[in-house]
């Protein structure tokens, strides 16, 4: 499987390669043969500049960024579609419905944004760039007018009022500033883990960055440059209730005429505290934060799609993943003030169990819910939020007027599989939602049409355009595995709905901490580090790949996959880039350059257990003393270091928040750091971001 | 897709006040009118109130001995009409009175699902209307339960007849779009059935729009709250496409509009109401936002003319059975779960509380 995974990587390399060659095809025939411009951002950039005269301009100017983006060109609306598969940026003639031409992008083509002068910025994500392409006329490729360097990974840009043009980097966790003009950057700011989408504020003073993992929300004051977290953490608003009356019994013992001993006193305050600790498990950690969108009317108010998570008590063991006894994962989307930042309680609320006495068990009697939440806008004509749904493949329209929109659905529509993005065309009342894994784009009729007029499915078809066939193509069992991977609501993979992809948001890890049967255990990073680190999970259970899906599913009582499928999750993970890759690639500073001196010396012995040759693992179990409480057993597997500097918390169990904690406390436990100047520590730590 | 008669449509063309059911409202929430709504009193109630005191509209019925399991079941029942309390002591009546349509007069107890059990906290009346009242006597509070210690049994725990208080709705329709809700709170003595008033108050509401099904929405503000009621609203034109009174399809129609409405609080708590409407309150205050749903089902009709032809199965031509299962004569009723969602929310720049209405199907079309 390893040989097979590389020959399909050489391939696609190959076929980059081949693609960033292409040159001008110049003509303006159908795809395959759609004409393809010199891979952009391949060449030094030259200086970005303001364009004289906007060819492009915005259909529905929203001010944030999407894999696809509506401008009218020569009196044509035309898609502009990021297509990671193809690495270029088609164009589209939507209601021609045919493509156009074909921009070849060196790297991966993430979201776009229309510049009130008319360039398209583009995110290469893994070249860590953003390249400005200049659309000229409709059947020609675009012309690359320059390029700017980004923080590792640049996921999504957005446009403040001021000109300033956003752009937020995942795996570089930052969100920059650059000049709306030259592109240069003004400033940087530093955030948690995995930033995602970004919207200004109203009054352009905020920028509110969601996060794809860490239940938060980051709050960034534009001016004085400085960014706040907003915690997004589900709320059981039973679980508070019960405590409520809870603490009021005495009260109502003592109203009853009824004497209230001491030793009842203290059964109450220990009851209370127990309370507690269920009001604690009542709060829900929060992912998939990925799209975000702003609403018009009633405006100031972001809208945030994202997924409440029970992990289950991490001090008790549980049968599969998670809590038993309650849903392990609701959707949500949480509503903030645009001018306070903070959440609207309701919106955070978790949702309870179906409450209609006509559901039966028919599965097509409910809706799935959105668990995997990719992108969002809001139509302000019908004040719908509509948001693309990985694994359901739907657009679900909610009303953006609603304290907890999630908790007011109005329709969905079913589109292709793997929907990144989506675009409004407010003028023409419909949407435009570009989906990768199947390649199509799906036009949504936004009428605010009387629900009675609604087909009795309540999951309807929408309008499609069909892109020619690429020349550069996914490899077909990877792009099963990228399906399967992302499958909610697929009770083969988890009985309860979960998709690989909800622990493993873009093959990574939800930096949750979850019950499991073996005690506490960390969600680990796949991206890059799967291939050659068996044996797997934290108490080296399976030695193959397969085994542990195997396992995974079975945990999630799920009915399991057929063999095939089983190799295609494992050739799809197995092929995943790491996030890190162009952090790796550069040049060492002098500072990871002494971490590594570090790192491999005798001294410390973090290299004896972590060896680089081996992917930073040497596969066996160790006892480090940091079995929990919950834990059957006191040694664990060595987890490679590949990308971990960007995967906390750390340990099996999530015990340590920061690297340095980590660095400082397992002192003759795993390795030896007590004798490590601060220096020395700081470099060490700067080493392992870099790995 | 086949053509259908949506009872909804046909309750458009019933009067032109009627908003278009699309599926989301925005409210302005200063044009709503405005009234008072009673509150659950605080603090004690009388030990006792003498049978001679009566509040009109409430009248306490005890059960004939036959549904008392020979005396072990205590309980009384109010209803809103002295006829529906008199059958129901002699055994002639049940415990949803005599009336065929859903009731406009309904009652309900303290709501559970706030701070009520807070010393000094607010009260509020449940959600779960119904046209009478079940009073059992009430469990003693108990000691906690020691750690290891046995539990205590149901039958254990003491139990007594409580002065209760008691809240009472009545839907009234003005015509053109309006309505109001005449409420009186009373405490009840069940043992003496000596009825004592406590509040009194109306509100006036506003039909604001129409769901399908035959739902009227109205609407209302009281102090900080905003105040919405879901009524069923009488439908001749559906009777008539179902087959008129008395037919079959009718009468499954009629069974079905009277099934409980399924509300779902904003605190996440569930409440039924029994009645032929449902009023749900949300806070309007800046910062604070609020959500309920109220679950029910669509039935619509297709009449027999317009059903489409069903081939007989091998097993039914076997049977000889084939054209009996098919009773074209008859119209054939479909039903569709639809969740009315109900919202208020009040940020930095909004002038004054979003309120917003929803409509969504919240599951599949089925043949009943």
């Amino acid at each position: 499987m390893q040989r097979w995974s590389g020959l399909a990587l050489a391939a696609v390399l190959g076929s980059v390669a081949a693609a960033a060659c292409g040159g001008h095809g110049g003509a303006q025939a159908p795809a395959p043969q759609v004409p393809a411009a010199k891979a952009a951002a391949a060449a030094p950039s030259a200086p970005c500049h303001k364009l004289a005269r906007a060819v492009a301009t915005a259909v529905s100017a929203s001010g944030v960024s999407s894999t696809v983006v509506l401008a009218s060109v020569d009196g044509k609306t035309v898609a502009y579609v990021s297509d990671e598969d193809v690495h270029a940026v088609l164009t589209v003639d939507v209601d021609g419905k045919k493509q156009l031409a074909s921009t070849a992008i060196d790297g991966t083509p993430g979201h776009m944004l229309l510049t009130p002068d008319g360039r398209l910025l583009v995110t290469v994500k893994d070249k860590s760039k953003v390249v400005a392409l200049e659309p000229s006329v409709t059947d020609k490729p675009l012309a690359t007018s320059c390029s700017i360097d980004t923080a590792t990974e640049p996921v999504a840009l957005a446009l403040a009022p001021d000109g300033t043009v956003l752009v937020s980097s995942g795996w570089g966790r930052a969100l920059a500033g650059h000049d709306g003009d030259t592109l240069a950057r003004r400033f940087s700011v530093e955030l948690p883990r995995e930033p995602r989408a970004v919207v200004v504020s109203e009054d352009g003073k905020s920028a509110f960055v969601a996060h794809a993992v860490g239940s938060q929300m980051s709050v960034v004051d534009l001016a004085a440059g400085k960014a706040r977290a907003v915690k997004l953490r589900g709320k059981d608003p039973l679980v508070a209730q019960r405590r409520r009356m809870m603490r009021s019994q005495p009260a109502r013992m003592k109203a009853a005429g009824i004497k209230v001993t001491p030793e009842m006193e203290r059964r109450f305050a220990e009851m209370e505290k127990e309370g507690d600790s269920e009001t604690e498990r009542g709060s829900r950690s929060s992912c998939q934060g990925y799209a975000l969108a702003k609403s018009i009317d009633p405006a100031g108010r972001v809208l945030a799609p994202e997924v409440f998570v029970d992990n289950g008590d991490p001090n008790m063991r549980a049968e599969g993943y998670g809590d038993d006894d309650s849903p392990t994962e609701a959707a949500s989307v949480a509503v903030l003030d645009d001018t306070t930042g903070t959440p609207i309680d309701t919106s955070l609320a978790t949702s309870r169990e179906r409450m209609f006495m006509g559901h039966g068990d028919d599965p097509r009697d409910h809706h799935e819910p959105c668990l995997l939440p990719r992108a969002a806008i809001v139509d302000p004509s019908t004040k719908n939020l509509l948001v693309t749904c990985f694994g359901i493949d739907d657009v679900i329209a909610y009303d953006a007027a609603a304290a907890s929109p999630v908790r007011a659905e109005k329709r969905r529509w079913g589109v292709g599989a793997g929907p990144t993005g989506i675009a409004l065309d407010g003028p023409k009342h419909r949407a435009i939602v570009w989906s990768q894994f199947d390649r199509v784009l799906d036009v949504i009729e936004l009428t605010n049409i009387p629900i009675t007029a609604e087909k009795a499915n309540p999951r309807e078809r929408s309008g499609r355009i069909e892109l020619p066939a690429a020349e550069r193509k996914i490899q077909p069992e990877v792009a099963l595995g990228r399906l399967l991977f992302h499958a909610a609501g697929d009770n083969r993979i988890a009985k309860d709905g979960r998709a690989c992809a909800s622990c493993h948001p873009d093959g990574r890890d939800d930096a949750i901490t979850w019950a499991t049967p073996d005690g506490p255990r960390r969600t680990i990073l796949l991206a890059g580090r799967v291939s050659s680190t068996p044996p797997y999970s934290w108490s080296n259970g399976e030695k193959t790949l397969r085994e542990h899906l195997s396992t995974t599913f079975d945990r999630l009582d799920g009915g399991g996959l057929r063999s095939a499928e089983l190799d295609a999750i494992v050739a799809y993970i197995t092929t995943l880039a790491p996030p890190n890759a162009a952090v790796a690639r550069a040049p060492k500073e002098a500072k990871v350059a002494r971490g590594e001196q570090v790192f491999l010396s005798k001294e410390a012995k973090c290299a004896e257990c972590h060896i680089p040759s081996a992917d930073f693992s040497d596969g066996q179990l160790h006892d480090v003393k940091s079995k929990a409480k919950a834990d059957r057993g006191d040694q664990f597997n060595t987890p490679s270091l590949r990308g971990t500097g960007g995967a906390g918390p750390w340990f099996h169990d999530g015990r340590y928040k920061t690297l340095k904690d980590l660095l400082k406390d397992v002192d003759g436990k795993m390795g030896h750091t007590k004798q490590l100047s601060e220096t020395d520590l700081d470099a060490l730590e700067a080493y392992l971001r870099s790995i | 897709m086949k053509r259908r008669t949506l009872i909804s449509l046909a309750l458009l063309g019933a009067t032109a006040l009627l908003a278009t059911p699309s599926s989301a409202e925005t409210l302005k929430f200063a044009s709503l009118p405005t009234g008072q709504v009673t509150q659950h009193p605080v603090g004690e109630g009388p030990k006792t109130i003498p049978a001679t005191e009566k509040v009109p509209g409430f009248f306490v019925a005890k059960p004939p001995p036959e549904q008392t399991m020979n005396g072990r079941m205590q309980f009384s029942m109010i209803f809103s009409k002295e006829k529906d309390a008199k059958d129901f002591s002699t055994g002639k009546g049940g415990f949803m009175g005599s009336s065929e349509e859903q009731a406009d007069v309904c009652f309900s107890e303290r709501a559970t699902d706030v701070d009520i059990d807070e010393p000094g906290g607010p009260a509020e009346w449940s959600p779960s209307l119904e046209p009478g009242v079940h009073m059992s006597p009430h469990f003693m509070p108990m000691p906690p339960r020691a750690k290891g210690g046995k539990p205590v049994r149901m039958q254990d725990i003491p139990r007594k007849f409580e002065v209760t208080a008691v809240h009472q709705e009545r839907f009234v329709d003005l015509g053109s779009g309006k309505a109001q809700l005449e409420m009186v709170d009373a405490w009840v003595d069940p043992t003496t059935r000596g009825v004592r008033q406590i509040a009194k108050a109306t509100l006036g509401l506003q039909r604001v729009t129409d769901a399908p099904g035959g739902f009227a929405i109205y609407a209302a503000r009281e102090r900080t709250h905003v105040q919405l009621v879901v009524r069923r609203v009488k439908d001749p034109d559906a009777t008539s496409s179902s087959g008129g009174s008395g037919s079959v399809a009718e009468m499954r129609r009629a069974r079905m509009m009277r099934m409980p409405l399924m509300i779902e609080a904003s605190s996440g708590t569930h409440d039924a109401s029994s009645c032929g409407f449902a009023r749900v309150q949300l806070h309007a205050e800046q910062g604070v936002g609020e959500m309920a749903k109220l679950e029910t089902s669509v039935v619509s009709v297709v009449p027999a003319e317009e059903q489409p032809e069903k081939k007989e199965s091998p097993l039914q031509a076997l049977l000889g059975g084939g054209d009996s299962m098919q009773d074209l004569s008859q119209p054939e009723l479909h039903v569709r779960p639809m969740s009315i969602n109900m919202s208020t929310s009040w940020t930095s720049r909004d002038k004054e509380p979003v309120v917003s209405i929803t409509l969504g199907w919240a599951g599949r079309d089925k043949k009943m």
